[in-house]
């Protein structure tokens, strides 16, 4: 059971990640091919990134829900 | 009496926890507030420009590094959490590995950016603080892994306490979420 739910977490973490890096990738091509005003494109997807991380990695949840 | 006090020590751990957790979320929160008055710096003092021989795909190649160790320590927090010491030792070691491998990355960023644009210059001055300050958080990040890594080794963390082991990791995740920001930043806005 115990070792059940460890894997669930862990393919948790492995799906966060994946989404990171295809984000990660995507903005690195956006960025090298739009010429000018592409922080409009890359700010918000920065903090669309930046998201997964606090919530799944950081568990900020845990703040309103200690359970969680 | 005496089974009042277990009560109330029964109790009063989920509390500290959570009193832990809170400290420790607006410790990143000032932190984050550096990190932003850095950033707006840059567009501050250099707009949107970007010097052309800025390495972009090490930029993206030291940012995967850095994302990949951050699954590597929330798998390390897991394992923890589910009393697989094994599986914590294995994933702190190859959090602690990527995080070194990260830096070499910006070392040899360093290197070339002395040549292109040094601390002397406009960009340069931002790019190395900006860099220098984060880097700065990854060695302390490392330091507080490796902490808690030789603890695990003397088996603190059984039993389900593993404050110290969720608290390094939320740390690692920080200097993950501040690099999240400054790579676009540096490397790929102009």
């Amino acid at each position: 059971m115990q070792k059940q739910a460890l894997r669930a977490k862990l393919r948790l973490g492995l799906v966060v990640f994946a989404v990171l890096m295809a984000l990660e990738i995507a903005e690195y091509v956006l960025g090298t091919a739009i010429k000018s005003g592409g922080w409009l494109v890359l700010a918000p997807m920065a903090i669309i990134a930046s998201w997964p991380i606090v919530r799944y990695y950081m568990h900020i949840n845990q703040i309103r829900h200690p359970g969680e | 009496m005496i089974t009042m006090n277990a009560s109330a020590s029964r109790h009063a751990a989920p509390s500290r926890l959570a009193i832990n957790r809170i400290g420790l979320w607006l410790f990143i929160l000032s932190e984050s507030f550096l990190f932003l008055a850095l950033l707006s710096t840059r567009f501050y003092l250099q707009g949107v420009q970007r010097p052309p021989e800025m390495n972009q795909p090490l930029g993206l190649a030291i940012s995967l590094v850095l994302l990949l160790s951050s699954l590597s320590a929330y798998s390390c927090e897991m394992a923890a959490a589910h009393g697989d010491l094994k599986g914590f030792r294995r994933y702190i070691l190859l959090t602690i590995s990527l995080g070194a491998l990260f830096l070499v990355g910006v070392g040899v960023e360093w290197a070339e950016a002395f040549h292109h644009f040094p601390p002397s210059s406009g960009f340069g001055s931002i790019f190395f603080t900006l860099t220098g300050v984060h880097a700065f958080h990854v060695l302390s990040g490392l330091t507080l892994l490796a902490l808690v890594y030789f603890l695990g080794r003397r088996g603190r963390y059984t039993g389900g306490s593993y404050w110290a082991v969720e608290g390094a990791a939320k740390y690692w995740h920080f200097v993950d979420v501040a690099w999240v920001f400054i790579y676009p930043t540096l490397y790929l806005v102009s």
